[in-house]
């Protein structure tokens, strides 16, 4: 009984939360006071409109930028140049077009994984080559240059790198755009069986599920 | 060893080109007539300057005006060399200042103390001229890794915070662009070593032999020349950039967008 209250009430936890965010770019103010409350394990899809700020919202997390006014607490820690590494190296973040560097792609997931801070990670070839042939991609991606593959492949692989950095928690800009109808289910019905806490942006309907909670305006 | 002297009426008769350079700059009606004259005044009033404190500073040997003229000397590389590279000047000086001075004086003294194996490790008539050859060298090595980091970083900016966002620490994320940087800036050495003695003779050797030294050893300060050079432009490129990358971010690591402007 008191496991499952502690099981219940960890999980309530707030994982990340925006206080009174205020956001413009250029001079368009994109959020204003606004508040958001993440549970730790919460499914989170921000569906606004383009160009209302969903891909910033997931650079405020990162601390890529800053927001002119308000809070962002990760963890009931306030984001902060001194806690911003350590909140980073929580997260796994799949950009939109999925920034991968110039490189064969074996060598380019090996170096990721050389960072001091994916060190204490397992890591092989082989695992990679598993996920690969798992994820429906040809084996002979692996000595293919990042800059050569096409969109959907890049996808793919960003998802293979996002679970093998086993991250609690997952930013996820516009993850199955490139993919079709067999591939996004795949990826949808892992978000909702993970215990991972999941920020996904994307238009597609097919994330429109009772599992996820939608998020449409940033504005009051 | 002596090179033959150049007397006061040899002078007079070789400024005398100049005279017919103007005619058929006139005739031609090119147009250049009054920056030539401006041009080579200039030359005359600084290199006559060179000469006579390089005279002095020769003659008087002291090991703390020696130090001072190389300082002095990298003080204006830095300079010029960010100024060149219309990167945000106040910043980026004082490490361009250190990534230039640092290697240059190792290898200043590794080259009088090891390869020419002199008594006086600080003597100024080679310590002066081989700082100049160095400097020179890395100046414009250091300008074009500045140039195309700051370059690739602006550009490639969703990369190193892809990289930063799953893992990486600055210095990690930034190795795709500090290393490109690098490759960028020295390809000009290698190629210059590579062919070296095809087209026609470098600089140093030219000099030693209108100095009057033996071709082979002119040739051997040539080569450890050409060595030292690439040493230390890629000794002083690296820290350059690895300050860049300290100063270049702010921090929380975002990419200072304001050094990029060019002021």
């Amino acid at each position: 009984m008191f496991r499952l209250f502690c099981l219940t009430f960890f999980n309530r936890l707030p994982m990340i939360r925006f206080k009174d965010v205020s956001l413009s770019l250029g001079n368009k103010q994109l959020m204003k006071n606004f508040n958001l409350r993440i549970s730790k394990g919460d499914k989170v899809l921000l569906a606004a409109q383009s160009g209302s700020g969903k891909t910033s919202l997931l650079r405020l997390i990162l601390g890529f930028t800053d927001p002119d006014a308000g809070k962002i607490l990760f963890n009931k820690k306030a984001l902060t140049p001194e806690t911003i590494r350590k909140i980073r190296h929580q997260i796994a973040y799949l950009s939109q077009d999925v920034d991968f560097p110039n490189g064969k792609v074996s060598e380019v997931f090996q170096e990721i994984f050389q960072f001091s801070a994916n060190k204490h990670l397992a890591y092989s070839e082989t695992m990679l080559r598993e996920k690969i042939s798992a994820f429906d991609l040809p084996e002979t991606l692996l000595t293919k240059n990042t800059s050569v593959i096409s969109g959907g492949e890049r996808q793919r692989l960003g998802w293979i790198l996002v679970q093998l950095l086993d991250r609690p928690v997952l930013l996820l800009d516009e993850p199955t755009s490139a993919m079709d109808e067999k591939q996004k289910q795949r990826f949808i019905a892992y978000v909702v069986q993970t215990k991972k806490t999941v920020v996904c942006v994307s238009h597609d309907p097919a994330w429109r599920i009772p599992e996820m909670k939608v998020i449409t305006n940033f504005t009051p | 060893m002596n090179a033959a002297n150049i007397s006061i009426s040899g002078l007079f008769l070789g400024l005398l080109l100049i005279v017919p350079s103007m005619v058929i700059i006139w005739r031609f009606r090119l147009g250049f007539n009054k920056q030539l004259i401006i041009s080579v005044l200039r030359m005359l009033v600084q290199l006559s300057f060179v000469a006579l404190y390089l005279k002095y500073i020769f003659l008087l040997d002291h090991v703390l005006v020696n130090l001072a003229y190389i300082l002095a000397m990298v003080m204006f590389a830095a300079h010029s060399g960010i100024r060149n590279s219309s990167l945000r000047l106040k910043k980026l000086l004082l490490p361009t200042f250190l990534a230039m001075l640092m290697p240059t004086m190792v290898t200043l003294l590794y080259f009088n103390w090891a390869i020419v194996q002199i008594d006086n490790i600080f003597q100024a008539d080679i310590l002066i001229p081989i700082a100049g050859l160095m400097l020179g060298n890395t100046l414009k090595s250091n300008i074009v890794a500045l140039k195309s980091f700051f370059n690739m970083a602006g550009k490639e900016e969703k990369t190193y915070l892809f990289l930063l966002a799953n893992g990486a620490s600055k210095q990690e994320a930034a190795r795709p662009f500090l290393k490109e940087a690098i490759r960028t800036a020295m390809a000009p050495n290698l190629a210059t070593m590579a062919t070296v003695g095809l087209v026609s003779l470098p600089g140093v050797m030219t000099g030693q032999i209108l100095g009057g030294s033996d071709p082979v050893l002119a040739v051997k300060y040539q080569i450890m020349v050409m060595v030292i050079i690439f040493f230390n432009s890629l000794l002083s490129n690296i820290l350059q950039l690895l300050f860049a990358i300290r100063q270049g971010f702010s921090k929380s690591d975002q990419l200072e967008k304001s050094l990029l402007d060019s002021h």
